[in-house]
């Protein structure tokens, strides 16, 4: 049989780039202006359908976080996960990778990465991004 | 509402919460059905109409639950809204003997969460449910957030599944009826930090019905042992509204706009009602929702919980069943057996929790985890006598 393709969550790849040069891709409606992310099929405030690709900030506010202990089945635990906040309409879920939890703070600069081929976190078909503490990290 | 107009709870009944591996939805319903129907002193055959919430049970469920206990033929209408299923079950129900479809409906919530591993599951197309997100890491970081911005420790946290558990225990359905302390909370396993295990409700398995009528039709039930009617008052169902950006998480807008509409329709204020049942799925929320229901300003939850205000013996206790942390939260079912609660508080039969002489009732629950949404759905009942 063969594989089921994925159901498409964003309308465009919702990453350019590799690395530390990865940007999100999110949507901008070409009626009203407004900026989603991921890139939706429809625009959410005037359900307008032609939404064209717009390249989103690297660097955010992280607004909050949590250690996640009990995953689902598939997945592996622990892992952090937090909303980063990179524009004024731009809310996006993100892991958080490199940092101890404890170094994590409220409001903290984070930079968006390209996933690495190492990270385990994930599931098949989940966008390949995380992020890290925007300033250099300091000593472990 | 009142006079003629007026739809009134006639009967309630609710089965155990707790792990009933072997029981099926159809198994855990018909007993809670059955005691609903005979609480309102009525039959079987009266019942004209049937709304069923589960968000998990499957196809069909309220037929197959029904079925069971032989009735038939009847209308049958099956209602998902993720946890306020039941609740708006109970909404339809009312809509329903308010269009004059039919005067006299069962409502039942049920589920079968231990057929599940692991927490509840988001849906696949959801953007975040396919990144990652859990119910308790979405409750976690709200957590996090109120922590910050209000100042609350993890202990003030702790103290909500301390008072769930300390009225819990004088529930004959509840899940959880040991009593516990903030060291046992806080030391238990973490599952979504900052939350830990007795932070979040229990998996488990349960059912509650209501028998809802018309005042005419009431009046056939009303023989001597039928239970006094309750009154519905007002009935509120809102979605969450979509924001793609900035949200205040301690601050949820689906509760906020609903309690402000129930308070309208019902034509009082917070500082009216005497026992509330809300939706403390995890610890933090109890407190988040202390302000969004107007019961204390910013900042001001964990005063309030920690006055004894909300616990029973205080000036309006919150969850007095022990609230989803307790009582348990086998998710559909856990709108209906806030209603049956209230009910019976305002009926003042709710025994060694019995809150005295409580006369309004509100009974608050919201839906579902979908991304750039507070909650999908939130319901807000209030019932007088």
């Amino acid at each position: 049989m063969a594989p089921r393709r994925p159901e498409r969550l964003s309308k465009y790849a919702p990453v350019a780039g590799e690395g530390n040069d990865a940007r999100l891709v999110g949507g901008r409606c070409t009626r009203c202006g407004k900026l989603v992310f991921p890139a939706p099929e429809f625009c959410p405030e005037c359900a307008h359908a032609d939404i064209e690709a717009a390249e989103l900030p690297q660097v955010g506010r992280l607004y909050t976080w949590s250690v996640v202990h009990a995953a689902r089945p598939g997945w592996t635990a622990p892992y952090v996960i937090g909303y980063v906040d990179l524009a004024p309409d731009i809310r996006v879920l993100g892991h958080i990778v490199d940092v101890d939890a404890g170094e994590l703070a409220i409001d903290m600069p984070v930079r968006l990465r390209g996933r690495t081929a190492t990270a385990k976190i994930g599931a098949e078909g989940a966008p390949a991004f995380e992020f890290v503490p925007a300033r250099e990290h300091r000593n472990r | 509402m009142s006079g003629e107009d007026a739809v009134l709870v006639i009967g309630t009944g609710a089965v155990p919460f707790g792990r009933h591996y072997e029981m099926t939805v159809a198994t855990l319903a018909a007993p809670a059905i059955l005691a609903a129907i005979a609480d309102a002193g009525a039959e079987r055959k009266d019942i004209e109409a049937a709304y069923c919430g589960t968000a998990l049970g499957g196809m069909m469920a309220g037929q197959r639950c029904l079925k069971l206990i032989g009735m038939t033929g009847i209308p049958v209408v099956n209602v998902e809204n993720a946890c306020a299923s039941s609740a708006t079950a109970f909404r339809q129900a009312w809509a329903g003997i308010r269009a004059g479809l039919h005067e006299v409906a069962v409502v039942f919530g049920v589920e079968k969460l231990t057929r599940l591993s692991g927490p509840l599951p988001i849906e696949p197309d959801d953007w975040e449910g396919a990144y990652g997100m859990v119910m308790p890491a979405l409750y976690a970081m709200r957590a996090r957030r109120y922590m910050h911005d209000r100042g609350a420790t993890a202990a003030d946290l702790a103290e909500v599944a301390v008072k769930a558990r300390r009225h819990g225990a004088l529930n004959e359905i509840a899940q959880m009826r040991e009593p516990t302390t903030v060291e046992e909370v806080l030391a238990s396993r973490p599952v979504a930090d900052p939350l830990t295990l007795l932070q979040c409700c229990p998996t488990g398995d349960g059912a509650a019905a209501l028998v809802l009528a018309s005042a005419r039709a009431a009046r056939r039930f009303s023989g001597a042992g039928a239970a006094r009617p309750v009154r519905v008052i007002s009935s509120t169902l809102v979605s969450g509204r979509y924001m793609t950006g900035f949200r205040d998480m301690t601050s949820p807008e689906i509760t906020k706009r609903a309690a402000q509409l129930a308070y309208e329709a019902a034509g009082l204020g917070p500082e009216d009602l005497d026992v509330i049942e809300t939706h403390d799925a995890f610890t933090v929320a109890e407190l988040i929702y202390y302000e969004a229901l107007g019961l204390a300003r910013e900042g001001e939850a964990v005063g309030l919980l920690r006055s004894g205000a909300t616990s029973l013996g205080g000036r309006v206790p919150v969850n007095p069943g022990g609230g989803l942390l307790a009582r348990g939260h086998p998710v559909g079912a856990s709108g209906a057996a806030q209603l049956v609660e209230i009910t019976r508080q305002l009926q003042g039969r709710a025994g060694q929790r019995q809150v005295a002489g409580a006369r309004i009732g509100l009974a608050h629950v919201t839906g579902g985890g979908i991304s750039g949404l507070d909650h999908g759905a939130a319901a807000i009942h209030v019932l007088s006598v």
